[in-house]
């Protein structure tokens, strides 16, 4: 499955199955997670990064200096169908 | 293989006074599985177990976009065909592991149909995550109906 940091935007085919976020690929995040405990979202950013942008709130890419908390990823999922039989009332043709 | 199923709707409307066959209504949704259903091929099934839970996710799945969902089919050469937009949704917490999709209709009931796994489960998903299907990342191959 391939991944992408947000962070520095560079992509990994990892193995199915794995944790991206036990594996590094690029060097933006601390996988101890101890910065501020093993919770990036126990970072109280406006105490612990005045003025900077932080994981806390969520979605937020940008690592402030001192944060080592591993940093958010694109997940890209990808899928084949198949045609499901018609039956009433679990999604057939009406 | 074929699916009797949907297929026997069609030709009893064509040829034995069968209800007419509806449109869908657009947009289609893709929704994330937790647990597959079943129904491929002409086996009546049931459906999976929808992703829940999940901050960022809405129940319902989200809009494969404007159409046309997927490119064309040809009946000349069956092939594959792939997702035409992209769909995509920012994890605000700790998502259980997908492992398929399903689409629906978008009818006041909606409607299911296509579901398939994902080539590798979706594991791992975080607050601030996005969980992403690219356009040409779902495919549909009518030759193996």
């Amino acid at each position: 499955m391939q991944y992408m940091c947000k962070q520095c935007l560079s992509v990994a085919n990892l193995p199915p199955e794995t944790d991206p976020h036990s594996v590094d690929w690029c060097n933006c995040c601390d996988r101890s997670h101890d910065h501020h405990g093993s919770d990036a979202a126990a970072c109280n950013p406006e105490a612990n990064h005045p003025g900077e942008l932080c994981w806390n709130p969520p979605g937020q890419p940008i690592r402030p200096s001192g944060c080592g908390v591993c940093r958010p990823i694109i997940h890209f999922g990808v899928a084949g169908t198949q045609l499901v039989a018609a039956q009433a009332g679990l999604g057939g043709l009406k | 293989m074929t699916d009797t199923g949907r297929i026997a709707n069609v030709f009893n409307f064509w040829f034995a006074g069968g209800s007419a066959v509806s449109t869908p209504t657009t947009p289609f949704k893709l929704r994330l599985m937790t647990a597959m259903g079943s129904g491929n091929g002409n086996v009546a099934g049931s459906n999976g177990t929808e992703l829940t839970s999940a901050t960022g996710y809405t129940a319902g799945g989200s809009s494969l976009g404007s159409s046309p969902t997927f490119s064309t089919f040809s009946s000349a050469s069956p092939a594959a065909v792939t997702n035409s937009n992209a769909v995509s949704w920012s994890a605000g917490s700790t998502w259980t592991t997908v492992v398929g999709i399903e689409i629906w209709d978008s009818t006041g009931t909606p409607a299911r149909y296509l579901q398939g796994t994902t080539t590798s489960s979706i594991t791992g998903v975080v607050n601030g995550d996005t969980v992403q299907f690219a356009a040409g990342s779902i495919s549909a191959n009518p030759s193996a109906w």
